[in-house]
């Protein structure tokens, strides 16, 4: 297990949990970002911050500092 | 027009493509004002069903969840939930999903209809679908949700009309079906019912399907979706009913991997935004030239049919002035929200919020708030006008309260006025001394704006970073049809809500520099120039009608305002003539060189601006016979137009924006303070070390 800012651009994880419950986690949950589901990391933004991320077939980008809280077994 | 009779809600995520549902559904009958207390907009419209009835659509705004994160998103829910009373109520709930993403946007779909509002799912992109070789079973999807589906594109027009029957044929039968639930079988929709009310049979199906997950435990609410219990639903009804064509997603890979680039990326985007400033700095200048042409055209007509007097004056100096300032901005607002269309609709706006994320960060701003930023060096009402593409409340009030501090374009002639009169014509190294003070004064006016929304971070906007969770839309083709739809939107936006209030105060400043009219000083130069006329010394009238126009300017309301705020203002070195002036400049920054030209007797000259450069030098004291304007002077007035608020139309924009006048008002005492200080420190500090 490791956070998902660790995981390195062009690899898969699969979500384990996240760290604190509030309401920036369920934010995360309702994205699809629960436990069992399987996401990609694509690509970081050229200063390395935020990361863009596949859930569920769609896209998103999130700031590395809130993906450490993120943890997910890598692929 | 009959007053449509029902309210249906359009509800989805951002990129479902709900706002093109929208436009076709309505086509120009839209309407957008704000909801009552919050800076969140109500799009509404009328749109016409078969039967000839017309019902009101409501767009809301795009949102995840109905777990409120943001003022928007806690909107969708009290509509849903009837809890905003009868002036947002929503009859029925039309709900919109993007059919190439259902895995994750059913979720939406599924809290919807928990709420058990009458509903019906819309999967828009069809077409988009259907290319990528997804294949949905629509009929089996009506029957594990016990809702009608229909598929649609909204982009084609494709499945529009049987959505406008679906509408329609509901209307009406709902009322005998009130309080109901959906039929066990879930096929209510097949047998004729067209809205049905659906509950907790979605779990009961999902579940009811042999695939085994969550509890088969039915919620009264979804405000207790379970996520991880919500998404295996989706999962079982994705697999179920969609179908995979193993297909490429090649365009998007090849795209994001050109536009996200660590080099090639930042390149792409410094281009972009340097033609969305070029053309709204310098490719509205023709249409805004001819804008005041038609203005002055019409004013010239007005004096040959008006006969000349007070109304000829209110009319055509008054109010036909304040209407030529309303559309000079315009073509600027158009131009920006062209740009702000195209990048949304493509996509590309959250690759830029993507890239910019970090460098924004660093002043507490997400991305997005570089466009908004960037536009306000050519003008901040465009500027404050884009912020509503930022979606969090406290950023966008935090971008508000700093894009007046980039240096406008109307700042702009203020400057070479001033710099040309004052600044001397020398090199220092080898950059020009007079280009360095401009540049000082863009950077001054940006380091402001950090300075400020820091501060305003710890402060008024106090509350962490908001979290960034941004989707990155597939890349897709604007339509011609909603770029359209939202420059003209913008357009009307402006004109009938900050337009009105720049109309109202521009009418009030005329008033102030008309009256009290007939000082006997002006009189007695209007008869020498009257005399003049008649002897035929036509050089020397004219000579003296601008003499006796600045007369009367010096002897009217603002005249004795300017004499009225010198105390206040003599401590920057501003005289009551510059005090004329600066109130003036409310009308918008520029005025600020003609009125001086006007106190000046100089408003006939060829080239009033070339004269005023010359002549402001040699201003005098009457009383000490000192130079009244010293470089001193002019930088301490420069440095206090990098950081006043002066302009009523960014107040009156932000008033709209911000739905409310605290924020405006709050900006003007701040900025206007700060600007005082500022200029007092930099003159009493020049003066003692004997600078002028």
């Amino acid at each position: 297990m490791r956070s998902l800012d660790r995981i390195l651009p062009g690899s898969r994880a699969v979500v384990r949990g996240i760290e604190a419950e509030d309401s920036f986690t369920r934010s995360l949950l309702e994205l699809g970002l629960v436990p069992g589901t399987e996401i990609e990391v694509v690509r970081r933004a050229p200063l390395g911050d935020p990361i863009e991320l596949v859930v569920r077939g769609s896209h998103f980008s999130i700031r590395r500092q809130e993906a450490r809280r993120i943890l997910v077994q890598a692929l | 027009m009959s007053r449509p009779s029902e309210r249906i809600a359009l509800v989805g995520s951002p990129n479902s493509g709900k706002s093109s549902l929208f436009n076709r559904l309505t086509g120009l009958r839209q309407k957008v004002a704000n909801y009552p207390g919050v800076t969140v907009e109500k799009r509404a419209g009328t749109c016409q069903l078969p039967s000839g009835r017309q019902v009101e659509i409501l767009d809301l705004p795009g949102t995840y969840s109905l777990n409120p994160r943001s003022p928007d998103e806690a909107l969708v829910r009290d509509v849903l939930e009837g809890r905003d009373g009868a002036a947002t109520h929503a009859d029925r709930v039309v709900a919109v999903v993007d059919a190439t993403r259902l895995d994750r946007q059913l979720y939406l779909a599924l809290q919807i209809l928990r709420t058990r509002r009458p509903a019906v799912l819309v999967l828009n992109l069809m077409d988009e679908a259907d290319a990528q070789g997804i294949a949905i079973d629509v009929s089996a999807l009506e029957r594990l949700l016990g809702v009608p589906v229909l598929a649609v594109s909204a982009k084609t027009g494709m499945g529009m009309d049987r959505l406008r029957e679906t509408i329609d044929k509901g209307v009406g039968r709902d009322n005998g079906n009130g309080n109901g639930h959906a039929p066990a079988s879930g096929n209510g929709h097949a047998n004729g019912s067209a809205l049905v009310m659906v509950g907790e049979n979605v779990s009961v199906h999902a579940n009811g399907n042999g695939n085994g997950h969550g509890t088969a435990a039915a919620d009264a609410s979804w405000g207790q979706l379970d996520p991880a219990r919500g998404y295996q639903e989706v999962e079982a009804i994705v697999r179920q009913v969609v179908r995979r064509r193993p297909g490429e997603k090649a365009v998007r890979g090849r795209l994001d991997a050109i536009l996200t680039h660590r080099i090639l990326g930042p390149v792409i985007f410094i281009v972009l935004m340097a033609t969305v400033f070029q053309s709204i700095y310098a490719w509205a200048t023709p249409a805004m030239d001819a804008l005041d042409a038609g203005v002055r055209w019409l004013a010239a007509l007005g004096r040959t049919v008006i006969p000349a007097g007070p109304i000829q004056s209110l009319l055509l100096d008054g109010i036909l002035t304040g209407v030529g300032t309303v559309a000079a901005f315009l073509p600027q607002l158009a131009i920006l929200f062209f740009f702000i269309a195209v990048m949304e609709d493509t996509g590309y706006m959250a690759r830029a919020a993507f890239l910019m994320d970090r460098v924004m960060g660093s002043v507490g701003l997400p991305g997005r708030a570089f466009l908004p930023l960037l536009s306000s060096f050519a003008c901040a009402i465009p500027g404050i006008m884009a912020t509503r593409t930022l979606p969090s409340r406290n950023d966008r009030l935090a971008t508000i309260l700093i894009a007046p501090f980039m240096s406008c374009s109307a700042r702009l002639p203020v400057y070479a006025l001033l710099i040309g009169a004052f600044i001397p014509d020398r090199h220092v190294a080898f950059l020009s001394l007079r280009g360095l003070t401009l540049l000082s004064l863009y950077l001054l006016g940006i380091l402001a704006a950090l300075g400020v929304a820091w501060a305003a971070r710890r402060t008024v906007l106090r509350g962490p970073r908001t979290a960034h969770i941004l989707e990155m839309p597939p890349y897709r083709v604007p339509s011609v049809r909603s770029v359209l739809l939202a420059i003209r939107e913008r357009c009307l936006l402006f004109l009938g809500q900050a337009g009105t209030v720049i109309l109202a105060v521009s009418t009030v400043l005329w008033f102030l520099a008309s009256y009290p009219a007939g000082h006997p000083e002006t009189r007695a130069i209007e008869a020498r120039a009257a005399a003049a006329a008649a002897a035929g010394q036509t050089h020397e009238a004219a000579q003296l009608k601008t003499e006796a126009s600045g007369s009367a300017l010096r002897h009217s309301f603002a005249g004795q305002l300017g004499h009225l705020i010198e105390p206040a203002i003599a401590p920057l070195g501003f005289d009551w003539k510059l005090g004329v002036g600066l109130l003036s400049s409310i009308a918008a920054r520029e005025v600020m060189v003609s009125t001086m030209a006007t106190m000046n007797n100089l408003e006939g000259a060829a080239d009033p601006s070339e004269s005023l450069r010359q002549a402001l030098p040699r201003a005098r004291n009457p009383e000490t016979g000192l130079p009244l304007y010293t470089p001193l002077v002019a930088v301490s007035l420069m440095v206090f137009f990098a950081l006043a608020l002066q302009c009523m139309s960014t107040v009156a924009v932000a008033k709209r924006e911000t739905n409310s006048w605290r924020w405006p008002i709050g900006m003007l005492v701040f900025m206007n303070a700060m600007a005082w200080v500022a200029s007092l420190a930099v003159f009493q500090a020049g003066r003692a070390l004997g600078w002028g």
